[in-house]
């Protein structure tokens, strides 16, 4: 694939993943956790891992990520996200590599570890463990949305090939 | 889908269920205990109605006790998380505001008679 066309796709994977990212912040928060959101933007961010590579997820991942605080967040949300998506992006690597998991699989694991590293960096920041009280929540409802992230990479992965021979 | 994933899903949903229907269970709360940079700095009773105004270095919550249910009504930080949240009344309940280090949490008026019920 020639270098123009492969930023090219990654430039509209990471509008996509932005689109996403933005109509996120219209749903009220039922928790009170910054990022208790459906996280849908990752599938674009997976797509990137399954069709081009670690490297271009992390591209993809990354310019979402300042995009999405620049425009519509916060410093202190910057940081937030950050630590939740290299959670989330190092499982999903590991787990897709290990080839025991489809898509679906790999993104669930994936939600669940950006549910954790977000839990993680909370509990440090208020240094107090009764938020804990919301994972439960939080987990079984990063499942359902990990598994239909997960469920449109698998369908996408097959019908965007031609963008892996080129 | 591979049948792991099938397994993957069921497993979680097996563990995680019932934790969510027992924490929804918990019942009413008695107090709200305040904290500030991980320290407890004031416990109310959920019985007196009324608001609270708490700072730190970092900023100021304001927090509302209405008929047993708790909320911040105002505060100085840039997400408003903690605003947006709205009520909360359960056990174990918390309104956090992760850029002032602050967090609400329900508590029962007594925590043992809590643990054997």
């Amino acid at each position: 694939m020639k270098k123009t066309a492969k930023i090219t796709f990654l430039g509209l994977f990471t509008a996509v993943a932005l689109v996403l990212s933005f109509l996120e912040t219209l749903i009220p928060n039922l928790v009170p956790i910054p990022g208790f959101k459906p996280g849908l933007a990752n599938f674009a961010v997976l797509l990137a891992l399954y069709l081009f590579g670690f490297k271009e997820a992390v591209i993809v991942d990354l310019c979402r990520i300042i995009l999405a605080a620049l425009l519509f967040g916060s410093f202190f949300s910057l940081w937030y996200a950050l630590s939740g998506a290299a959670f989330a992006l190092i499982i999903e690597v590991i787990i897709k590599n290990t080839d025991k998991f489809s898509p679906i699989g790999v993104s669930v694991f994936g939600a669940i570890f950006h549910n954790l590293g977000q839990f993680l960096v909370a509990v440090l920041i208020i240094k107090s463990f009764g938020i804990l009280y919301y994972l439960p929540f939080t987990l079984l409802f990063c499942v359902l949305s990990g598994a239909l992230n997960g469920y449109l990479v698998l369908i996408l992965k097959d019908r965007l090939k031609f963008l892996k021979k080129e | 889908m591979k049948k792991q994933d099938i397994i993957l899903l069921a497993v979680i949903v097996i563990v995680l269920l019932p934790a969510v229907i027992l924490l929804l269970n918990t019942g009413k709360g008695g107090t709200a205990v305040v904290r500030s940079d991980g320290n407890v700095i004031d416990t109310i009773s959920l019985d007196k109605n009324g608001t609270y105004s708490y700072s730190n270095e970092h900023g100021y919550n304001i927090v509302e006790i209405t008929d047993g249910k708790v909320r911040v009504i105002e505060a100085d930080c840039p997400n408003q998380d903690c605003v947006n949240k709205g009520y909360i009344k359960r056990n174990n309940e918390s309104v956090i505001c992760l850029p002032h280090r602050f967090e609400v949490t329900i508590k029962a008026k007594d925590d043992e008679y809590d643990i054997i019920r």
